[in-house]
């Protein structure tokens, strides 16, 4: 009940917002980008893998949304539903071309950024359930990333894929599955490792 | 029987959204999250809590320090679209050359005059295209020293007409 008045809240904010931004406000673009860039950026990383340019994504989905402030309409989609599709479908033209391909054969693809706790079992944990979730075919792995990690209601991840509740509830059920059953053999030391310390990590990051 | 449809339903909604019932489809809570505590240490509600553990873990992303002011500076010099209501000119095949030129050496009187000018001809010859929505302008090719954003509002346009005389 609280989220909702919460997002009730932030819709009303980002009207605001976008209709000063579509006058040229740019200190209202910026808020703009404040509020929603971490979770374009988080979802793109989910999307695309360590190895994925997200910064890319991020500021062409930011450009997009300027260039559409004009013509925006007051009451119509949400501006972080809006963004999500532009990302999302940003993500999936990366995907579908063959660097993009090549990268999911890859077992475990390194994180190009120094990490402080690169060394330790936790992180390494966290490294091996990001490249398993790189390893769903993209439709479970967006179903997935925007149910869980963006935590959309499934209506909202239904409309923003546009497919069906039903469906989306077998590609969430069939992307876990398989998830379940790549980390099967190691999931002893992955939950040892992640009780250990630094389980929650990801989740700080993603909240902020 | 309902209670057999519940625990179907819950097995249904487990495996799509997890162990967390703060993750489920709200309206679905209320009937369900009693039954799942009922069945809290079940094996299929463990194996879900646990892989949430794991994509808890998960490592999330920031944006970029910077990005921001980055992002705004690249927006300072990105056309935008055009709002509703908005005449619009699809850069024409031809313009007479006085046309263009009388643009290009102008002031603002000029340049409104020069566009009626440069509209009544488009119109003449059917090539003057109205676009609600809007659509990226040519209007520097016809034009020299205007930008491609430029453009000459409805409301503008009309008030503008009705105060000349047409030939």
């Amino acid at each position: 009940m609280a989220g909702d008045q919460q997002r009730a809240r932030e819709r009303d904010g980002d009207d605001t917002l976008i209709a000063r931004t579509a006058g040229g406000d740019e200190r209202a673009f910026a808020e703009l980008i404040a509020r929603h860039g971490d979770r374009i950026a988080a979802l793109a990383r989910h999307l695309l893998g360590p190895a994925a340019d997200t910064d890319d994504i991020v500021q062409e989905s930011f450009l997009r949304l300027w260039t559409q402030a004009p013509a925006w309409r007051p009451g119509g989609a949400q501006v972080s539903t809006w963004l999500y599709r532009v990302a999302s479908n940003l993500c999936i033209d990366r995907l579908r071309k063959p660097t993009a391909t090549a990268l999911d054969t890859i077992a475990e693809p390194a994180d190009p950024r120094p990490r402080p706790d690169q060394d330790h079992a936790a992180s390494r944990a966290a490294m091996r359930v990001e490249a398993a979730l790189q390893q769903l075919p993209p439709r479970q792995r967006m179903a997935l990333v925007l149910c869980h990690f963006e935590e959309l209601s499934n209506i909202e991840a239904s409309e923003l894929m546009g497919i069906t509740v039903e469906a989306l509830e077998s590609l969430l059920a069939r992307g876990r599955r398989t998830l379940r059953h790549a980390l099967e053999d190691e999931r002893a030391w992955l939950i040892a490792a992640l009780r250990d310390g630094g389980m929650e990590a990801g989740r700080e990051i993603r909240h902020g | 029987m309902a209670e057999d449809s519940n625990l179907e339903r819950l097995r249904e909604v487990v495996a799509a959204y997890g162990a967390e019932p703060d993750r489920w489809p709200p309206d679905e809570r209320g009937a369900l999250e009693p039954l799942a505590r009922a069945l809290d240490t079940a094996s299929w509600i463990a194996e879900e809590r646990e892989l949430d553990r794991l994509l808890d873990a998960a490592p999330g992303a920031r944006m970029r320090a910077g990005l921001a002011d980055d992002i705004i500076a690249a927006a300072r010099t990105t056309a935008r679209a055009i709002p509703d209501k908005v005449v619009t000119l699809r850069t024409p095949p031809r313009v007479p050359h006085i046309a263009a030129s009388l643009l290009a050496r102008s002031g603002p009187a000029t340049v409104l005059a020069a566009s009626l000018a440069a509209g009544l001809w488009l119109g003449a010859t059917d090539q003057i295209e109205t676009l609600i929505n809007g659509e990226p302008l040519g209007l520097a090719e016809f034009a020299p020293g205007f930008s491609d954003e430029d453009s000459l509002s409805l409301e503008a346009f009309d008030t503008f007409s009705a105060t000349m005389s047409l030939p």
